[in-house]
């Protein structure tokens, strides 16, 4: 905890990521309904894990690490939508922005929100699969082939599912930082990955051209990953694309807090 | 620091020539004042005169076209967090994260302005007893009464002991069982040689506890002082009342020619009500003159300035 009290120091809006991870572990105020809620997320999940222990050939980790982009890729926006837009339909962005934290840093708190959903999800979903993996090796049962072997093809994956989260936070707070309505950064969060994943490629494909796609898709990396057919940069050049735009999504999140500041509140009644 | 000659105090806020022009548009012109700490003041004007304006530039929320002010030191344009640090800023609305308990709240707060982790929940403790709000430490902000949260947004502002408040309408919505607690809070936080600024439109609400007022209209700050010397400083003469035991009628006109003595009006058997225009050394001599020539003198002062009556003659009810 001291550790992360230090990264508090340096940037002070972590606290919504401390806040927010006790109170959906229901570690902070636990009570009867909190305490029922993990129990009963703990008994789906060991008995889950069991169940791909008994039947190891059950578990695919493709269609696992597939499931797993598709579940971040909605809960997410879901959980960051509102974090700017928020701040501004209830104007507590004023307050914030009279405390002693600059708008990069408000930005960077508030992406770090994503963090406790990935681990929780990304954790609960990895324990099947471990446990499917613990008993294919126990019983010697063959493995699904991969590119790199399957530890090596699950540490890609599994940095690509950091990366896209990154970037599916970003885009969020980007679109949460230029609208007044928390449901309008929804909306419009969702519309732009149906726009990105799904339309895109789609039209693409409609003018037969099939290729480019895949250097910015995760989904079809993450496919193509367990596939074994990609190339040596396939999975390496979404993550590095997605980076770059999770930066570039981050500052220009920030920008649009700084705008608030400096054009103070006629902007807002504006919208 | 600044040190002013007259009283050797520091001074803690010197706002200078403050503006904000929106387009053609001058919300705010030249607004100039200096607050001392355990200074309350007032900031009086109409809906739209641009006292908002003001408050959000001191409190560096918005950047002013021209002027500056300096707190500690610190100069809102080229210390800006430095600045933040010594304020609380109260706006006129809650903006309360209300899906998280008050404890919460006031613990993110801490944390955002550095407070550190091992002195937190002193701290928290400290505020919530401070506005009485020990006892819905663990209720969610929006189970909270209006007044309740008033309070919470308060005790926010608390929570890093800044040197400077700004509260901008904090009593609108406010009943008046809350807006009464509210004064007397704001009061003791004065007693506490902290600077408050708090702006209204409602008079009552700080005639009682300000000891300094400002009036602005139309983004310029026509008067600034304690309400009893802008009062003085509209008309050449004020009102001195007495009021004695009896011989009201000849305590009348035994004070008639007297320096400094414009009119005489008896108001009933015990009280004489005078037009004074002299100086304060004259009211000294015409109570020692009274008292010597033994008139009962049971009661001798200046007869206050109605908050109301000043506001209303300096300003011209004109808007932006």
């Amino acid at each position: 905890m001291n550790v992360w009290y230090k990264a508090e120091e340096r940037n002070p809006m972590l606290v919504e990521t401390r806040q927010a991870t006790l109170r959906m572990l229901g570690i902070q105020n636990l009570n009867a309904s909190a305490r029922w809620n993990v129990a009963m997320v703990g008994v789906v999940f060991l008995g889950l894990t069991a169940l791909a222990m008994r039947y190891p050939g059950v578990v695919m980790p493709n269609i696992l690490m597939a499931m797993l982009l598709v579940l971040l890729n909605f809960i997410l926006p879901v959980v960051l939508h509102g974090v700017i837009a928020k701040e501004r339909e209830k104007r507590s962005i004023d307050i914030l922005l009279s405390c002693p934290v600059s708008p990069q840093q408000i930005v960077n708190g508030k992406a770090l929100r994503a963090a406790p959903w990935f681990l929780l999800i990304s954790g609960l979903i990895m324990l099947p699969l471990l446990g499917s993996l613990l008993a294919r090796a126990v019983i010697k049962e063959p493995m699904p082939d991969a590119r790199y072997g399957l530890a090596g093809t699950l540490l890609i994956a599994f940095v690509l599912l950091i990366s896209s989260s990154a970037f599916f936070s970003a885009i969020t707070i980007l679109v949460s930082s230029m609208v007044k309505r928390a449901h309008l950064a929804l909306i419009g969060t969702m519309g732009i990955f149906f726009l990105l994943y799904f339309v895109g490629p789609g039209m693409m494909a409609i003018l037969n051209i099939n290729y480019g796609y895949e250097i910015y898709h995760p989904y079809v990396a993450m496919t193509l990953l367990f596939e074994g057919t990609t190339d040596f940069l396939g999975p390496w050049w979404v993550i590095l694309i997605q980076t770059v735009l999770t930066a570039v999504c981050l500052f220009m999140a920030a920008k649009n807090v700084s705008r608030d500041y400096r054009e103070g509140d006629r902007k807002i009644n504006r919208a | 620091m600044i040190i002013e000659k007259e009283t050797g105090r520091s001074t803690v806020l010197e706002v200078q020539n403050l503006s904000k022009t929106y387009g053609g548009l001058n919300a705010v012109s030249n607004v100039s004042f200096t607050l001392q700490p355990g200074d309350i003041f007032g900031f009086i004007g109409s809906n739209g005169a641009g006292k908002t304006t003001t408050i959000k530039m001191i409190s560096t929320l918005l950047e002013p076209t021209a002027g500056t002010a300096v707190l500690d030191g610190f100069d809102i344009m080229n210390d800006p967090m430095e600045v933040r640090r010594r304020i609380g800023y109260m706006p006129d609305f809650f903006g309360l994260y209300d899906d998280v308990r008050v404890w919460e709240y006031l613990d993110f707060f801490a944390t955002i302005y550095r407070v550190p982790a091992s002195e937190r929940q002193g701290v928290i403790s400290n505020v919530l007893e401070l506005t009485d709000l020990t006892f819905k430490r663990d209720a969610m902000v929006a189970s909270l009464s209006r007044g309740m949260q008033q309070r919470l947004c308060l005790a926010r502002c608390l929570v890093h002991d800044p040197t400077l408040l700004l509260l901008d309408e904090p009593a609108s919505g406010l009943d008046p069982r809350a807006r009464a607690e509210l004064k007397e809070l704001l009061a003791e936080l004065g007693r506490m040689g902290k600077i408050i600024l708090v702006s209204s439109h409602i008079l009552p609400e700080l005639a009682d506890f300000c000891t300094k007022v400002g009036i602005i209209e139309r983004g310029e700050l026509l008067a600034f002082g304690p309400v009893n010397e802008i009062a003085r400083g509209m008309e050449a003469t004020k009102v001195l009342e007495i009021r004695l035991t009896d011989r009201a009628g000849d305590a009348s006109m035994f004070l008639h020619g007297k320096p400094g003595v414009n009119h005489t009006f008896l108001m009933g058997a015990s009280t004489v009500k005078i037009d004074f225009s002299g100086t304060e050394h004259d009211q000294v001599e015409l109570l020692r003159t009274l008292v010597t020539s033994g008139f009962p003198v049971m009661d001798f002062r200046e007869q206050g300035a109605d908050l109301e009556d000043v506001f209303l003659r300096v300003t011209k009810g004109a808007l932006n």
